[in-house]
């Protein structure tokens, strides 16, 4: 038992008052009346009656006070506001899955909200979101009255699934000694291994909606891009999954052009259908995959990637060292040219053209310098460039011990891009140019240089990509990248500082074949029910007040209460 | 905003209100006649029924909840903690039961008991799960501030979802940096900076922090692997210790400092352990002709890093190996089909190929212009000259008595026209036998063609034919002669003596004597003679008259193979870098006793060449997929009689072929990365009809890991485990690729973490809207967010308060002391 408005002490103060205030007010001489006696017998009497000019009397009627006091107190102590802690030994927590949830979901989640926290004992729960969006729906001591508007509140994303993570947040590594009971709302599937990982005082179960469930549901769980198989350089094979019943392939387009596949091959799989379009062009288009028909859940309809830009990179060249010369030669994504080439290898490049040169040792203070053009920023130019050019993985301990100091890599402003490598690496005393890095750090120097993007063969919200760029947005989110890589937290169109942009999609197929998944795990989905709309400690207070008023009332106009 | 009832059910009570106030006085038990005294009582009927209903103000505007995040963990600098207390202490006591506490590290007794902290613990005690718990204690659509100190040690990246939550919520992160602790030396990582494998040199490097010097000890399964003394330490210091395990499998390293000079407040951080996967040793396909144990040798030479499988090169199957070495093996005794199996397998799986051999390889073996030849570093050249072969000619003429006339004289004719076809550097001699034998012209250059002559026109016949002894004095003078060809030619009337000819002139064939036969005069056959030409491997001639004079034929005037084998002391000279010669000193090689000659082709590196001719010994490049490496000459043999005694040359061999043979590029590129609870095992196809190969869980009981394929040719993995603990995988079963993937509390030990990877605490800030606060910097700031707050104040209080002091007044009204206004009386 705790107290709400009052603490034990103020309460039990306020208890004391009471009783010495109804006490006092019982002791009041309550009227100054006439009397007549009709015999003296009875004169000692009316002398004890009338007794004049005096406030108190004697306590005579103590019946009638504890009733006063009982009824006073019962008030009293509902207006304290007590509260059970007895509920309160477990921690209940109810995590409603919000990722995922395209607009119909969302709407048949809010509606359950209601009964959901009607379904807990009054004081005895708390609401939080999984999703994109911590946030607390409820609290243990918030009206119901909040719940909707809070979820109303949330911001709507259609973000990947977290609910593993925030069970293990909330059940893993505890300090609070209560046991937990997790109630999990939405038909997200919680793998069995999650559930083994929790504290030995915590048990999950599950509510399912059925609004939630999509036993017919058809999703994309899967879209990602490759080199051609058939070796064309300009094009990429792309996989695409549709999980669920069967039905009509999905509507190809790049960008807003259906595309008629050159190639496909199909293969039927236990969860759906999986195909391969063979030699896409990559031309930079974006490709989106679309399944038609409404099967309830919409978010899992349509996925979109964005395909690299292949064209043959033209490159010209006055490097006389033969092994340069012959990865040139060898990569067939570079054309060598004597004019209007996009990047120069070796010294005098033409005015404005971004150029791979190679330095002696007093040109620059670094083995490996990046020069970028004004208005990029440093730092993102060596993050992406570190990457790019392969430099993680050049025996950097090796070189620097054959070069017989550190192995700088820096970057600076200058007026036209550049890499610029110390010539000596070339040499064959230094086991750079033998290296397997060598041939990535050319390729990638010369495609940084031109500003090729790298392929990425998928991009699922959620999932890190190697970032380009430092700073990524959408309509409602400017993302400053904070490590290496960039996450899309949700799915959408992400826009770059430098103008390119990515699409990132949903691609769960766990998700897709959500529904009954989760009572495989979770144990058959629970039906919620609650005494919320029972009466608490003060209201329990409140009608024994009441019947007791009324009792006292019906004494009082009866006379028996002085 | 307005006021609402949350049960309004119990409204139904008023009806009963007036009944309770009447129903006495309709049963005539009432005496009140005070209309105040009723009132009042109503009054309190009607707050008590109003409670029961949960009355509720609902406020358009929630009041803001400040959340402050403390980073209590070790890595702080002593006195951060206290600084970070005392603020708090304000902070609390300022925002009341506004605030909310999320921490990790050491609870501060402040905090003790506190409902409003949330503390972590294990993988969610740190900086992105503390930033989580705070966004997620602030209602949603109520405005809020997460102020967070911490010294922006992180274990884990703070994620792109983080910032895209607390943007979506318009709530700003403000972030106070501490100082943490910079000066301490510890190890802060351990890894092996190339692959590990058993009997093979490898690296393992670890990153030291701090300022001092320390002395470095990388241990295994607790036997000490390597060490390093004195290392200096000046900020951030990347150490690499060579080490060479003894077996394949997963070996639990420890890397230790002592600490000789420097800060050394933490000793828990001065060592770092992690589980090393280490490879099995290079399966190697071994295709030799050389002698019986010569594999043996090569064994006992690269040691047990290396395990040798010799073949017959007729059945090999190539792919199944990292490596084939072909040691001396001729090109025809490698069919055709073989070699392009082999040239397949370096091309598209990565099989490194070692092509090695002194007179059985590259030209001498025949390899010019093979299938293999066309993936070698060098060009296996055989150069060819036309050239006239030295010949030595004895000429025996019969001049016995038989031979008068026009015979001898054809004969003479026949010598001079062999005589004739002979070179400057060719050599002469003519024996005649006339009952004896006798030197006319001794063996001399056939360019003394004066005293040649002369000796033939000398010659007469008379006497008998005894030729034994004639062919007995050429034999014997042959001996002594080194011509290319050596030949007899007999110019006889075929009126010769029996005798012991047959052993005498297969002697001189076996010897590389050719004998001809020549018979003169009108008999066209003489079985004698024929034999003789027979038996002496040479040809038989028959001349009737001067008009039929035969073209003897004494040598064959072709084009000829130059040897390629060079035979003799050769200094050698060394390249390239560290990465071919490992611990092996390159100035140290000794000089070769032969090579084979070779011609290095354009973009091959030469690791070894010979000083004087500068013809490649041992030379390698990258053909295709795979790596292709020649040694010219004899790995084990005479030739390399010198670097056996070369403590390198095993050492040397080994790298050679682990390089060449590049066991890494396997067709799949494994990435195995921990997110959170999840397992991330993802296998890139490099080679693309490789199926996948089977990958198992070690520390599963072996369980087999499901792929999933993303994208063609990238299969990922993904499953749940324990943070806590190690993942250990083999991928394959034949030869399993191991890989480890340590646990998530030896990711980033707070402690051991290098803190040049501390988070950029102001891009964090400013990309929540928040800001960049020194540690004493002011942190009450506005709360942000909230635009769809709402709030509800309970009135059941005030309605409850009500009731009371309605009954209490009416209490004393009916007792108050006052003047009756109907005398009373007092009977019995």
């Amino acid at each position: 038992m705790s107290w709400q408005v009052l603490s034990p002490f103020v309460t039990v103060l306020g208890a004391l008052g009471l009783a010495g205030v109804l006490f006092l007010l019982a002791r009041l001489r309550v009227r100054h009346t006439e009397h007549v006696v009709p015999t003296t017998l009875f004169w000692k009497a009316a002398i004890e009656e009338t007794r004049a000019r005096e406030l108190t009397e004697r306590f005579r009627h103590p019946w009638a006070y504890l009733l006063t006091l009982l009824l006073a107190l019962l008030i009293w102590f509902a207006f304290a506001g007590p509260k059970s802690n007895a509920v309160n030994e477990t921690e209940r927590v109810v995590l409603i899955d919000t990722s995922a949830l395209d607009d119909g979901r969302w709407q048949a989640l809010a509606d359950e909200l209601e009964r959901v926290v009607d379904g807990f004992d009054a004081g005895s729960v708390r609401v939080v979101t999984s999703g994109l969006v911590p946030a607390t729906v409820f609290a243990e001591d918030d009206e119901p009255r909040l719940a909707d508007e809070r979820f109303a509140a949330l911001p709507r994303e259609l973000a990947p699934r977290r609910l593993e993570r925030d069970l293990l947040a909330l059940g893993r590594g505890r300090t609070d000694e209560r046991p937990l009971e997790l109630t999990v709302v939405g038909p997200t599937p919680v793998r069995e291994g999650v559930l083994e990982l929790l504290d030995d005082d915590v048990t999950v179960r599950a509510v399912v909606p059925e609004a939630l469930v999509a036993e017919g549901n058809r999703g994309i769980a899967r879209l990602g891009l490759a080199r051609a198989a058939s070796g064309r350089f300009d094009t990429v094979d792309v996989l695409i999954e549709v999980t669920g019943p069967a039905g009509a392939d999905p509507d190809l387009a790049l960008d807003k052009t259906p595309l008629v596949p050159v190639a496909v091959d199909r293969e039927d799989t236990p969860s759906g259908r999986t195909a391969i379009v063979r030699d896409v062009p990559a031309n930079g288009d974006v490709l989106r995959v679309t399944l038609s028909g409404d099967d309830g859940y919409r978010a899992d309809d349509a996925a979109a990637i964005r395909l690299p830009r292949r064209t043959r990179l033209r490159v010209s060249s006055s490097s006389t060292d033969e092994n340069v010369a012959l990865l040139l030669a060898s990569d067939p994504g570079i054309e060598l040219v004597t004019a209007d080439a996009e990047v120069h290898v070796g010294a005098g490049a033409p005015a404005g053209v971004p150029r791979l040169e190679f330095v002696g040792d007093t040109a620059e203070p670094n083995a490996f310098q990046v020069v970028y053009a004004a208005e990029d920023e440093a730092e993102r130019v060596l993050l992406e460039s570190w990457q790019r050019l392969g430099l993680e993985q050049v025996d950097g301990t090796g070189l620097a011990e054959q070069l017989g100091e550190p192995l700088g890599f820096g970057a600076r402003k200058g007026d036209v891009r550049a890499v610029r490598l110390r010539a000596e690496l070339l040499s064959s005393a230094y086991d750079f140019v033998d290296s397997q890095s060598f041939p990535l750090f050319v390729s990638g120097a010369l495609r940084w240089l031109a500003g090729v993007e790298p392929l990425v063969d998928e991009v699922r919200a959620g999932d890190p990509i190697a970032s380009r760029s430092s700073a990524w947005s959408q309509a409602t989110t400017e993302l400053a990248v904070l490590g290496g890589t960039f996450t899309p937290p949700t799915v959408g169109e992400w826009a770059s500082a430098d103008g390119s942009s990515i699409f990132s999609s949903l691609l769960d197929g766990e998700v897709s074949a959500s529904g009954r998944a989760a009572a495989t795990t979770l144990g058959e989905p629970v039906a919620l029910a609650g005494t919320r709309g029972a009466l608490d400690w003060i209201g329990w207070l409140v009608v024994l007040a009441f019947l007791v008023l009324g009792a006292e009332w019906w004494l009082v106009q009866r006379g028996r209460m002085p | 905003m307005g006021l609402e009832w949350l049960s309004p059910g119990w409204l139904l009570l008023l009806v009963l209100v007036p009944v309770a106030l009447f129903l006495p006085r309709l049963s005539g038990a009432t005496r009140t006649k005070d209309l105040v005294h009723w009132a009042l009582r109503a009054a309190c009927f009607v707050a008590l029924v109003l409670v029961l209903t949960r009355p509720v103000w609902v406020n358009d505007e929630e009041d803001a909840t400040f959340v402050f995040v403390v980073d209590a963990s070790e890595s702080l600098v002593p006195g951060m903690n206290a600084l970070v207390t005392e603020e708090l202490a304000t902070a609390l006591e300022t925002r009341g039961e506004n605030a909310r506490v999320v921490g990790w590290g050491e609870r501060p007794e402040l905090l003790a008991d506190d409902e409003r902290v949330t503390w972590l613990d294990g993988e969610n005690a740190d900086l992105e799960p503390a930033l989580e718990a705070a966004l997620a204690a602030i209602p949603a659509g109520a405005p809020g501030r997460v102020t967070a100190w911490t010294d922006g040690v992180s274990r884990r990246e703070i994620s792109d979802r983080i910032v895209s939550a607390y943007q979506l919520r318009d709530i700003a992160l403000d972030v106070a940096l501490l100082e943490e602790r910079r000066d301490d030396l510890a190890v802060v990582d351990l890894w092996p900076a190339e692959t590990l494998r058993v009997g093979h040199v490898g690296k393992v490097a670890a990153r030291l922090t701090g300022f001092g010097t320390v002395n470095v000890e990388l241990t295994a399964d607790g036997t000490s692997w390597a060490t390093l003394a004195d290392v200096v330490v000046d900020g951030v210091r990347d150490v690499e210790l060579e080490v060479e395990p003894e077996a394949a499998g997963f070996a639990a390293c420890e890397l230790a400092i002592e600490v000789i000079d420097g800060d050394n407040t933490v000793a828990a951080n001065d060592k770092r352990t992690k589980t090393l996967p280490v490879q099995d040793p290079l399966e190697v396909l071994v295709l030799s002709e050389r002698l019986a144990g010569s594999v043996d040798q090569l064994q006992n030479l690269v040691g047990d890093g290396v395990k040798l499988h010799p073949a017959n090169p007729e059945s090999i199957q190539p792919e199944n190996y990292d490596l084939v070495v072909l040691d001396d093996v001729r090109a025809e005794v490698l069919p055709e089909e073989q070699q392009q199996s082999i040239i397949d397998s370096v091309e598209t799986r990565g099989t490194g190929l070692v092509v090695a051999g002194g007179e059985a390889a590259f030209g001498p073996g025949g390899y010019h212009d093979t299938l293999v030849d066309t993936v070698l570093p060098v060009d296996s050249i055989q150069k060819e000259e036309k050239r006239d072969p030295s010949t030595t000619l004895v000429v025996i003429i019969d001049t016995s008595g038989s031979m008068g006339g026009n015979r001898v004289q054809l004969a003479k004719e026949v010598s001079r026209l062999a005589i004739r076809r002979l070179l400057p550097h060719d050599k002469v001699g003519i024996v005649e036998f006339y009952g004896a034998k006798r030197w006319a012209a001794p063996i001399q250059p056939a360019s003394n063609s004066i005293e040649i002559q002369r000796a033939l026109n000398r010659l007469d016949a008379g006497g008998g034919t005894v030729i034994l002894p004639a062919i007995e004095e050429a034999f014997y003078g042959l001996q002594n002669v080194e011509t290319r060809y050596k030949h007899v030619l007999v110019l006889t009337d075929g009126g010769v003596e029996t005798g012991p000819f047959e052993s005498l002139v297969r002697k001189m064939a076996a010897k590389g004597m050719n004998v001809s036969t020549v018979l003169v005069g009108p008999d066209a056959h003489s079985e004698f003679l024929v034999n003789i030409a027979n038996w002496g491997k040479g040809r038989f001639y028959s001349v009737t008259n001067r008009f039929n004079l035969p073209e003897v034929l004494l040598k064959q005037p072709t084009s000829a193979r130059i040897p390629a084998w060079r035979p003799g002391v050769h200094s050698v000279r060394t390249r390239g870098g560290r990465g071919w010669w490992g611990a092996a000193e390159p100035s140290e090689v000794p000089p070769l006793a032969g090579y084979t000659e070779t011609k290095v082709r354009p973009g091959a590196l030469v690791l070894v060449e010979t000083e004087k001719a500068s013809h490649p010994v041992v030379a390698s490049w990258q053909y295709g997929a795979g790596r292709v490496s020649t040694i010219a000459t004899e790995l084990t043999g005479a030739a390399t009689d010198g670097w056996n005694e070369w403590d390198g040359y095993g050492a040397f061999v080994a790298r050679l072929l682990a390089r060449t043979a590049q066991p890494d590029q396997g067709p799949f590129r494994y990435t195995l990365t921990r997110d959170g609870h999840e397992v991330v095992l993802r296998a890139v196809r490099t080679e693309r009809s490789e199926r996948l190969p089977a990958v198992v869980d070690v520390t599963d009981a072996g369980r087999e890991v499901s792929f999933s394929e993303r994208a063609p040719g990238t299969f990922v993995a993904r499953w749940v485990t324990d943070p806590a603990n190690e993942v250990r995988l083999a991928a394959g079963s034949d030869r399993p690729r191991r890989l480890v993937l340590a646990p998530y509390s030896d990711l980033h030990d707070e402690l051991a973490t290098d803190p040049s990877d501390a988070i950029d605490h102001e891009r964090l800030a400013a990309a929540t809207g928040g800001r960049s606060l020194a540690a004493q910097e002011a942190w009450t700031t506005a709360p942000t967010g909230g635009s769809r707050a709402r709030s509800v104040t309970d009135l059941r209080p005030w309605f409850l308060a009500l009731a009371l002091l309605t009954y209490l007044v009416d209490v004393f009204w009916r007792r108050r002391p006052r003047s009756s206004r109907s005398p009373a009386s007092i009977s019995s």
